[in-house]
């Protein structure tokens, strides 16, 4: 019975999927009908993330938006930056998010600590209405030539008249080594800094993780020295660690 | 002749996307749901700046890939910001025992 109910419920499910497909793809072309799948797969994921009640599930629901962004990069041509969103930040930052979320122990997200309904009120009003201002400006802009953005549906061409591919043909088909030479030449100071950046914020950040444990306890060797020097008057080392011993051994 | 994605259609969608993580940040008070929210942000930036790149004309003397090199680097930017947070979020977990940026008001008057 419950079988029997699954299948219909998929059989269904295709039906609908497919004749949404097709209208999608007749109404569009492909590579608008794809984008528009994206889109909405998108905002559905980040949506998810931001009103998931589970930290994990908002977790997974940030993958599959970074995922879908990359797919938007290669509806852009950019599939280079689509590897490095994959490898960046679905490989690593959310993976330092997971761990975050293992190392405070809140699974459970704001089911405890839920914002109240007025937050929620402003933030979707602000949001909102960011929202419908942003869209009313792209909608009506004009450049002042006239051409709209709207209305801007070709790319800039990478190839001239004759079909050879021009400067930014050969970037965007081979783009690995041409980002490579434009980091090191034209773009080499915000590369290096982007460096240092990442450099100095790596090594702040253990800093700042490790914490400040308790000093380890000094070598052997130095032991001896500092008991002697520390007999004649027992409250001189402040080290909690070491003063265990010399209390329990000075009677 | 397959009709080619127009521009604003990009932008729509970064907008959209960027007020969704701007709605994240108003009303999370889980630092690191603060975290996610704001990398969503950045990614609809991203995808601003690469389609503008794709779409527009660079200026003379920029090279071909502005936008690219641009996204790269804010990609790097935000690795960086992502670390920094999480330790920074760590670091007050341990100290006040709570993930809640709420109760984090050590130095509201």
């Amino acid at each position: 019975m419950s079988r029997l109910r699954l299948l219909l419920g998929l059989a269904v499910a295709l039906t609908l999927g497919l004749v949404i497909e097709w209208l999608l793809l007749t109404r569009l072309g492909p590579l608008r009908a794809v984008f528009a799948q994206v889109s909405v797969l998108a905002l559905l994921a980040a949506l998810g993330v931001v009103l998931a009640r589970n930290l994990v599930h908002a977790a997974l629901f940030l993958v599959a938006f970074f995922f879908l962004v990359a797919c938007q990069f290669v509806l852009l041509e950019a599939e280079f930056l689509a590897a490095m969103q994959v490898l960046v930040y679905i490989g690593a930052v959310s993976i330092l998010l997971m761990f975050g979320i293992m190392l405070t122990r809140n699974v459970q997200g704001d089911q405890t600590t839920a914002a109240s309904p007025a937050t929620y009120a402003l933030g979707g009003t602000l949001a909102l209405g960011l929202t419908v201002l942003l869209s009313v400006g792209i909608i009506a802009q004009r450049s002042p030539v006239g051409r709209s953005w709207v209305a801007t549906s070709e790319r800039t061409p990478l190839a001239d008249e004759a079909g050879s591919p021009n400067e930014m043909g050969r970037a965007v088909a081979d783009m690995a080594p041409a980002l490579g030479t434009e980091l090191m030449t034209r773009w080499v100071i915000p590369f290096e800094l982007a460096g240092l950046l990442l450099t100095a914020a790596l090594v702040g950040a253990i800093a700042l993780a490790r914490g400040s444990e308790p000093p380890t306890t000094p070598p052997a060797a130095t032991r001896p020295a500092r008991r002697a020097s520390g007999s004649d008057s027992p409250n001189g080392s402040s080290q909690p660690v070491e003063s265990q011993p010399v209390g329990a051994q000075s009677p | 002749m397959v009709p080619d994605i127009p521009l604003a259609w990009f932008l729509l969608f970064a907008d959209a996307t960027f007020a969704v993580g701007l709605f994240g940040v108003l009303t999370r008070r889980n630092p690191i749901a603060l975290l996610m929210a704001i990398e969503i942000m950045l990614n609809a930036a991203n995808l601003n700046l690469l389609a503008f790149w794709r779409y527009g004309t660079p200026a003379v003397g920029d090279g071909p890939l502005t936008g690219v090199v641009f996204a790269v680097i804010v990609i790097t930017i935000a690795a960086a910001e992502v670390a920094v947070g999480i330790a920074l979020v760590l670091l007050c977990y341990r100290r006040w025992k709570t993930a809640d940026v709420d109760r984090y008001d050590t130095l509201s008057g």
